[in-house]
């Protein structure tokens, strides 16, 4: 009930801050406008469109727009003081990270839902997509940026200046990303590294659910790793108890 | 209502709050008083359970602020100092979520709205955003915010700090009105404000408590003896040298004007001397103007108490 209400403001505070106008743009503009490319070029070849010729931007995007989304979330509210206010509410410091948390993940699953409209219009052309990959995609870009926002929130609660903690998360996640081109043949110490940053890679994790491959390993990778950002924000909100 | 035993509060090599212990009573008005960075604010912060206490107990309505902080916090209102609100919001959206987020039932929330905008004056700026607003205003949305819950205590740090004249009569008009059926506490470093609206100050100094007691008791002890001004027609060295007879005089200081010695006499015990300083000019044959007491101003116990070491 108080999760409800503490998720409602927050989500209401996107819409009442140009915040969310202003990432939901590129994002509908890149998106719309990769769509018509793939579109055009595929009926100019003659070859069958798929998803992921215009869905492929949106995990790219995510690494832009979830520091975006969460760099304000515990910064701004430590710096302007309303933070003194939410944890003397009877509310629990859980309630508060995961009343953002869950804010943000709607907001983006917002955000991804005029891309459905893609879909329409290429059942409308006779594409037929293949509806089972599409969820599969869905479902990967959700646990994708649900993690980049966990990443994104837990920064936010470690700085007091927002841009700081913005520059810190996508510091982290465009790291993550390179991690996933790393090819270098490197063996050392008996370990083959490229295989480990491939491991790791959050991009290479999500590369199978956008082959429409879903592998609960990969569930379970980007879940746990929400759960121990998320861990890691109620740790440092609770930090002011014994600082 | 709230039991406070040897409270002590560190921070990294610092000693914030140094073994305090007070009790508060329901219905009563508790001035905090003290210079900056006496411990004020953190003490009230371990109340509102913003952190806990690093030793001691407290507890507030018979519940302990740190095994049951949630209990406690439902309780209590609080207003930090500097009245932190969501800018972006207005009014009466962000005092109904706050009311829903401290357990207002959804069919008091109208009610209670209806109730603290009544009650702050907030009528005309209801629908207004918040970042719009100006200071007086904004300290009145959050007095509105810590009421919300009907809160049985009050926790106010500087409550009146930045208002004009008339809104701080007003505050104080709601603070008082208040006390019938809440406990309050407020911080200030203006001495008038507690005067005028506390019935028990605890002076704090340094981590320390270093005067706690009635407004009125307060008063009598660090404020024994008092100040007489007289005018008196006669020749300054007599008049000085008469006047430091008196009994309990501990200073005299006079200074010519005219015909007439100015003196302000100093004195200590709870004795009234104006009697005494007549009779002395009667039986000297001086003329005289004006006797006044004074009474020593709550500054000057503020200071002594404060200085003392």
């Amino acid at each position: 009930m108080k999760l409800l209400t503490l998720t409602r403001r927050e989500l209401g505070a996107y819409f009442l801050h140009p915040m969310a106008y202003i990432v939901l743009a590129p994002v509908l503009f890149f998106s719309g406008g990769l769509f018509a490319d793939a579109f055009a070029r595929a009926s100019l070849n003659g070859y069958p469109i798929e998803m992921r010729h215009f869905i492929d931007i949106f995990n790219f995007l995510g690494m832009f727009v979830a520091p975006l989304m969460t760099m304000r979330l515990l910064a701004e509210e430590k710096k302007s003081g309303t933070f003194e206010m939410l944890v003397t509410a009877p509310v629990t410091d859980t309630g508060i990270v995961l009343s953002k948390y869950f804010a943000a993940v709607i907001l983006w699953i917002f955000f991804l839902v005029p891309s459905l409209f893609y879909l329409f219009a290429l059942n409308k052309f006779g594409a037929n997509p293949d509806y089972g990959a599409a969820v599969c995609n869905y479902v990967g870009l959700v646990l994708l940026v649900g993690t980049f926002l966990a990443i994104g929130i837990f920064f936010s609660s470690t700085a007091a200046n927002q841009i700081v903690a913005g520059i810190l998360s996508f510091i982290t996640l465009f790291f993550f990303y390179l991690l996933g081109l790393f090819q270098i043949e490197s063996k050392w110490a008996g370990v083959d590294w490229a295989e480990v940053a491939k491991y790791a890679s959050l991009f290479n994790r999500y590369q199978n659910f956008q082959k429409g491959v879903y592998d609960t390993r990969d569930v379970i990778y980007f879940l746990s790793l929400i759960a121990f950002f998320l861990f890691l924000t109620v740790k440092m909100i609770e930090s002011r108890r014994w600082r | 209502m709230i039991s406070v035993e040897h409270l002590v509060k560190r921070f990294a090599g610092v000693v914030a709050v140094n073994d305090i212990s007070f009790s508060v009573n329901k219905g009563d008005i508790l001035g905090f008083l003290g210079p900056n960075g006496a411990g004020k604010t953190t003490t009230m912060r371990v109340l509102s359970c913003f952190f806990p206490p690093t030793s001691g107990r407290v507890t507030v309505g018979g519940h302990d602020v740190v095994a049951h902080s949630m209990e406690v916090r439902s309780k209590v209102g609080y207003m930090p100092e500097s009245v932190p609100l969501y800018l972006e919001m207005r009014v009466s959206e962000y005092l109904k979520y706050r009311a829903r987020l401290k357990g207002v039932p959804g069919r008091d929330l109208t009610k209670r709205l209806d109730h603290v905008v009544g009650r702050c004056n907030l009528q005309e700026v209801r629908s207004r955003i918040i970042g719009q607003l100006s200071k007086g205003f904004r300290q009145r949305v959050g007095l509105a915010e810590s009421l919300i819950n009907d809160p049985a205590l009050l926790i106010l740090d500087e409550p009146t700090i930045g208002l004009d004249p008339n809104q701080i009569l007003q505050v104080r008009d709601v603070i008082r009105d208040l006390a019938q059926d809440h406990t309050v506490i407020l911080s200030t470093h203006i001495l008038s404000e507690v005067e005028r609206t506390c019935s028990r100050v605890i002076v704090i100094h340094k981590g320390k408590i270093a005067a706690a007691d009635s407004m009125e008791s307060l008063r009598r002890g660090a404020l024994a003896g008092g100040r007489v001004r007289a005018e008196i027609r006669g020749p300054l060295a007599q008049v000085r040298e008469a006047l430091a007879r008196l009994p309990q005089v501990s200073a005299v200081t006079a200074e010519p004007d005219g015909e007439f010695s100015l003196c302000t006499v100093e004195y200590a015990g709870g004795q009234d001397l104006r009697e005494p300083i007549y009779a002395a000019a009667v039986e000297n044959r001086w003329g005289l103007r004006e006797l006044r007491f004074e009474k020593k101003s709550l500054e000057e116990m503020f200071v002594k108490i404060t200085t003392q070491e």
